[in-house]
């Protein structure tokens, strides 16, 4: 290998490196300053965790260190990008949030195959235009396919206006 | 009475007036519960504590119903009008009090039997029926035997609503129990007015058939 | 009149009655159409008996320190609300220059003060580190935050993300 291929190799390497190493440090500034409750939580130590949390009554301190187990299991790409869905919902108007926080109530309601149903539906829905989504939110295909609270979370998630 | 008829700006406050009775401000109707949750924003402890004075027992007895644990309920019960104070800052009279309130109370709810609060429904349910039947015998001079043919029907009743799907179960007591509207009802359980009337009329359904040989 | 039973489109007329909660008139229509009716009748019938049934479960006794207990809740939340202001007014007075130097002043007194005062015997759990001291409220909005996060991790999307924010996610 030549020293100029060998240089050329050095820098794609680095810029690979500063581009994972940067998105991290990105990622994790990013969620800091989204949800410093969360943050501050997250980096104490078990014991520390554990005196905080105890404030709590047992069932929300148990939901919560899932919650948070869950967000620490996750790769800083999937972090990103969830701290930007929750970036987004924090502007949402607080009816608006209200309604998907039912939504996902209603979801969590459906049996566990039917939420694989619809969280398929819902991809497929992504892939199409707005208009085209409305047209099939309406069809008799989708209405037939659908229970009355399935279509409803579906619609609710689709609604745009 | 509808809102319409009372916006008028000669229509005075009716601040004693009874639940259904709207207030009149600046020629605006409102829910006069709306018009007390107004009140909390700007400061009122006043006024929260009459919101809580009005709807303390039909929360309380909503969720007793649903989680069927007398200490879960009340500390739920509990947190749902603390929520209530916490939003006092965003508020917006957009919606009935009451269906806010209920949907607060229900998520809650949900939430406790899906954590397992409900898991240890059993025992406390014993204690506080087998509580409520020495009330019944002191209280009233009832026979033992009629008070422990009510417990069982209480009892059965109970289970069979229990046995009902989460939102079977919330819709039927809120309409049998707490006599919400379908349109209140839908709101609360975030669907439609024909599928709450579905989902009771399902409910009914499964409910005569368990419980068709008390009548 | 269309039976309630037979078409299935309006049965909670049905369930309104059995509720004393339909009006009059369709009262009156939905009583002389039950004559005629025998599923109707029938199912009348068991809907009201299953309506008083359900009477029985009776309402329980209110707690009677309910609203002291919410009203002390209050008192103790305004409280911390107060400290978090002054701790803000503090943070955003053009003071956090000066903070460091106060903030090791403050360790240093409070250092020398727990030596000289300490018990023997008080040597109890170690203090939960100074820079992750939480108040409750934060472990609330901390725990609300990971329930909206958890939400939108199971909660599929449907609209395509876009940089400026909508009624989607």
């Amino acid at each position: 290998m030549s020293p100029r291929s060998l240089r050329r190799t050095a820098v794609v390497l680095a810029a690979a490196l500063g581009g994972v190493l940067g998105t991290a440090v990105y990622a994790q500034r990013r969620a800091v300053k989204s949800m410093p409750a969360v943050e501050r939580l997250r980096r104490m130590t078990p014991d520390q965790r554990r005196r905080a949390l105890a404030e709590l009554p047992p069932a929300r301190r148990q939901a919560t260190e899932q919650w948070l187990a869950n967000w620490e299991k996750m790769t800083p790409d999937e972090r990103r990008q969830l701290t930007r869905r929750y970036e987004n919902f924090q502007q949402l108007t607080p009816e608006r949030q209200q309604e998907l926080r039912g939504v996902y109530h209603d979801y969590q309601l459906l049996a566990p195959a039917r939420q694989t149903a619809v969280s398929a539906e819902a991809a497929r829905l992504r892939k199409l235009s707005k208009s085209e989504r409305l047209k099939e939110l309406h069809s008799d295909a989708f209405q037939g396919r659908y229970s009355t609270p399935e279509r409803d979370i579906l619609e609710k998630l689709a609604r745009t206006d | 009475m509808t809102a319409t008829s009372l916006t008028l700006e000669t229509a005075q406050p009716q601040l004693d007036a009874g639940v259904d009775t709207y207030i009149v401000t600046s020629g605006i109707a409102l829910e006069r519960d709306a018009e007390l949750m107004l009140r909390v924003r700007e400061g009122c402890s006043t006024s929260f504590a009459q919101l809580l004075e009005r709807h303390r027992g039909p929360v309380i007895h909503f969720l007793y119903r649903m989680v069927q644990n007398q200490a879960v309920a009340e500390e739920l019960a509990q947190e749902v009008f603390l929520r209530v104070y916490r939003s006092r800052g965003t508020y917006e009279p957009t919606a009935k009090f009451t269906t806010w309130l209920f949907r607060i109370a229900t998520h809650l709810a949900l939430n406790a039997i899906r954590d397992g609060k409900a898991e240890k429904n059993k025992e406390s349910l014993d204690n506080e029926q087998a509580d409520g039947a020495v009330r019944q015998v002191a209280d009233r001079k009832l026979s033992v035997e009629q008070v422990l043919v009510n417990q069982v029907k209480v009892d059965e009743i109970r289970r069979s609503i229990q046995s009902l799907p989460d939102k079977q179960r919330s819709a039927v007591l809120m309409h049998k129990y707490q006599e919400l509207e379908y349109s209140q009802i839908a709101k609360v359980l975030n669907c439609s007015e024909s599928a709450v009337k579905s989902l009771l009329f399902r409910a009914y359904e499964t409910l005569r058939s368990k419980l068709a040989h008390f009548s | 009149m269309k039976c309630p039973v037979q078409s299935g489109g309006n049965a909670e007329i049905l369930l309104d009655y059995c509720a004393h909660s339909l009006d009059a008139q369709r009262a009156a229509l939905l009583e002389q159409h039950m004559v005629e009716c025998a599923d109707c009748q029938a199912f009348h019938d068991a809907q009201s008996a299953l309506w008083t049934t359900m009477d029985a479960w009776p309402s329980y006794p209110e707690p009677p320190d309910f609203d002291r207990k919410i009203f002390a809740q209050i008192a103790a939340e305004t409280h911390q609300s107060r400290w978090r202001q002054w701790r803000n007014v503090i943070e955003t007075a053009h003071m956090q220059p000066a903070m460091p130097i106060v903030g090791a002043c403050l360790a240093v007194l409070a250092g020398l003060l727990f030596q000289t005062t300490r018990p023997a015997a008080a040597l109890g759990e170690p203090p939960m580190h100074a820079e992750f001291r939480v108040e409750p409220s934060d472990v609330e909005q901390a725990e609300s935050t990971l329930e909206d996060l958890e939400m939108l991790r199971r909660l599929p999307s449907v609209a395509a993300s876009r940089n400026t924010p909508e009624n989607s996610l």
